[in-house]
């Protein structure tokens, strides 16, 4: 057993520390230029891949009216935008079957004979939509289309059969909802989508940056060497921490400036409340790199053991895409140790909520703050004070 | 008086079953350069890294520059430097930045260390290389800048651990030199090696092996224990001839070896007498020689009669 160290910590021994690594990054340029290039790089690739905003959901329409108002439902379809319609099997309910099953439709709009007649006799008709549930997600949201299209096609008949018997169709009653979204009202996804990925990003390249720093110690047998000093080793941890600190934050201001010019996501919060979330969160994934390094033989265990660490909580743990609030108690209960959780609340909040102040998500900055202090409290302990 | 830098008392290290160091007494005084001679795999390492509070020892203690190595490691640490077998450098940084980082952790301000870097330079030699990035310099080098790492905050005791391995023998000529003006200045220094050479710029050395030390001294005294009698040299072109003759020799009660076109005869006897029975023996034999004289046992001699001498018993 190592002996309990009670000295105090000694910045004069910390700054040493920090000027060394700091000489090492600016040195190591291609490990340098990778550290400022990729989360630009990922950023742009990802936010284009990234989107909620479903159009064009292939349809095959078969109509067995063909009447004026059976052409105009499938015009609406087409005009909508969110559809295409599929020419193959257009009319032919076994091809659009066929279509279904090989995935070259995700959806088969079904209007029944007689429509028009039924419609002009005022009876009831039931269109039918069928969707690919092996694709649960764009059917979703192509059903909540179709209903939309349907009900506005329907509530034009409603008012046209009520022209028709003399009356003023503004004295039907009806309640209409008025919807606004707050915050990003055209929904566009990638105003929210942006803020997420840049929290992701940062998770991996900053446990990544800092994941190879003692490893490499290793690697040169400096490690070795440090024991043998009377450096601390909480000292050497911060040490270490606070050249990637900077070198983070460049990395999160250019991922903004991408994110605000680039991107046109609107920045209403504030740059100093930005600046000290981001500190936070950096604080708490460089500490969670600093543990991997301590505990990783070599460079490649470091990498991986980043990636399986970070990339994948962060991406589905974090309530980047997948509400949190929704998950079953024990995975909620893991959610709360992964620092992008907070990170992803704390950007969108900043992006998009004018008049965000530090106490807004205080919440989420405790929990960074307090992470933080774990992970960096625990790398020190992992980096022992003998070789045995 | 004697002040002593180094004392480990019964010092013991176990990794699961296997004894790497065996309960290991000796004393290091003040000022002196101590050798711990041995194979691979004798143990020299794992002491070294007890002595600089590398490794906890599983029994016994030591005590280094007046602090216990169990109770106080942080103290020994403050007070020694070391280098390790492999030179523990950061290859993107220069020399001076290197002295300037471990100066550093060692707690002196940027105005000592300042001044400290052309002494430390000129001490081991590197002067006008300051600013070269040592992870470019040949191994010769390396060892110089690590050297100068080890001592830049002026320890009282510095470890070296196989500080010559792999460096070309003029380098190390010159490197045993620096060490030498380091112990003059009142340096203690602790070095291993199994360069069996090297240990002449010892003032004392340990012998390990296996774990234990099975011998310890100065040169001189170990030489004696090895070989109580003088080793006698001949050569000659005819050196089976010689064997031959010097082995029908009953009086010798000794060993007859061939080293190329050189003989040694090691007796039982005086130096006079034995080589006037040589003499005498070779002409009967009519072997034709040349310088007959007496010489010292080559530290490989030594190590070998030891090592067997320790294993007969």
């Amino acid at each position: 057993m190592a002996k309990k160290d009670t000295g105090k910590l000694n910045a004069k021994r910390i700054i040493p520390v920090m000027k060394k690594e700091f000489l090492h990054i600016v040195r190591d340029t291609r490990s340098l230029v990778i550290a400022l290039l990729a989360p630009v790089i990922l950023l742009v690739l990802y936010a284009y891949a990234v989107t909620f905003d479903i159009t064009k959901i292939d349809l095959g329409v078969v109509d067995y009216d063909h009447s004026s108002l059976s052409r105009e439902i499938a015009d609406k379809f087409k005009a909508s935008g969110y559809f295409e319609i599929n020419k193959g099997c257009e009319n032919s309910m076994a091809k659009c079957v066929q279509a279904l099953r090989l995935n070259g439709i995700k959806m088969i709009l079904v209007i029944p004979r007689n429509l028009f007649t039924d419609i002009k006799r005022g009876r009831e008709v039931k269109l039918q939509v069928i969707g690919d549930g092996s694709d649960t997600n764009t059917v979703t949201i192509g059903l909540g289309y179709s209903q939309a299209i349907i009900a506005q096609v329907s509530e034009n008949i409603t008012l046209e059969a009520v022209r028709s018997r003399g009356f003023d169709a503004k004295s039907v009653p009806m309640i209409e909802p008025v919807p606004r979204v707050w915050y990003n009202p055209e929904l566009k996804s990638t105003n929210y989508i942006v803020p997420g990925l840049a929290a992701i990003i940062m998770m991996l390249i900053s446990a990544l940056l800092t994941s190879l720093t003692i490893v490499r110690e290793k690697e040169h047998n400096t490690y070795e060497q440090l024991v043998s000093t009377p450096l601390k080793p909480l000292e050497l941890m911060i040490g270490k921490i606070v050249p990637y600190i900077i070198l983070c934050l460049i990395d999160v201001a250019v991922i903004v400036a991408v994110g605000i010019l680039w991107f046109h996501v609107p920045f209403r919060g504030s740059f100093i409340v930005l600046s000290v979330y981001t500190l936070l969160f950096l604080f708490c994934a460089l500490g969670l790199g600093l543990i991997i390094s301590a505990v990783a033989e070599n460079q490649q265990v470091a990498v991986m053991g980043t990636a399986l660490g970070t990339l994948l909580p962060s991406i589905l743990l974090s309530g980047f895409v997948f509400p949190i609030a929704s998950m079953p108690g024990i995975i909620q209960a893991i959610s709360y140790v992964v620092p992008a959780k907070y990170y992803i609340v704390a950007l969108r909040t900043i992006f998009l909520k004018a008049g965000t102040g530090f106490f807004t998500i205080w919440g989420e900055g405790m929990f960074l703050l307090i992470f933080g202090t774990i992970f960096i409290t625990a790398s020190a302990k992992s980096f022992k004070k003998t070789i045995d | 008086m004697r002040e002593i830098s180094v004392k480990a008392e019964k010092l013991q290290k176990k990794f699961g079953d296997f004894t790497a160091v065996d309960s290991v007494s000796f004393e290091v005084e003040k000022g002196e350069i101590y050798g711990f001679l041995g194979a691979n795999g004798a143990g020299k390492t794992t002491t070294i890294r007890m002595l600089c509070g590398l490794l906890q020892p599983t029994s016994g203690d030591a005590m280094v520059a007046g602090f216990s190595i169990k109770k106080d490691p942080d103290e020994v640490k403050k007070r020694l430097g070391y280098m390790s077998q492999k030179f523990s450098l950061y290859p993107l940084l220069t020399v001076r930045e290197n002295i300037e980082f471990y100066a550093g952790i060692y707690g002196l301000t940027d105005a000592v260390i300042k001044a400290r870097i052309p002494e430390v330079c000129t001490q081991v030699e590197l002067e006008k290389l300051e600013d070269k990035i040592t992870g470019d310099m040949p191994g010769g080098l390396k060892q110089r800048v690590a050297l100068a790492c080890a001592i830049a905050h002026k320890p009282a005791i510095v470890f070296l651990d196989e500080p010559t391995a792999g460096v070309d023998p003029i380098l190390r000529r010159r490197f045993w030199e620096i060490i030498g003006a380091l112990s003059d200045n009142g340096t203690t220094v602790f070095v291993t090696t199994h360069y069996m050479d090297e240990v002449e710029h010892c003032n004392r050395i340990s012998l390990m092996h296996s774990g234990r030390i099975i011998k310890e001294g100065t040169i001189p005294e170990i030489k004696k224990a090895a070989f109580e009698k003088p080793i006698l040299e001949i050569q000659t072109d005819t050196p089976v001839k010689a064997y031959d003759a010097l082995n029908k020799v009953k009086e010798f009660n000794g060993d007859v070896s061939i080293h190329g076109a050189l003989i040694h005869l090691i007796t039982g006897m005086e130096t006079a007498g034995a080589k006037a029975l040589m003499e005498k023996a070779l002409a009967a034999g009519g072997v034709e020689f040349t310088h007959p004289e007496e010489v010292e046992p080559t530290m490989d001699d030594v190590f070998v009669k030891l090592v067997k001498n320790y294993e007969a018993k």
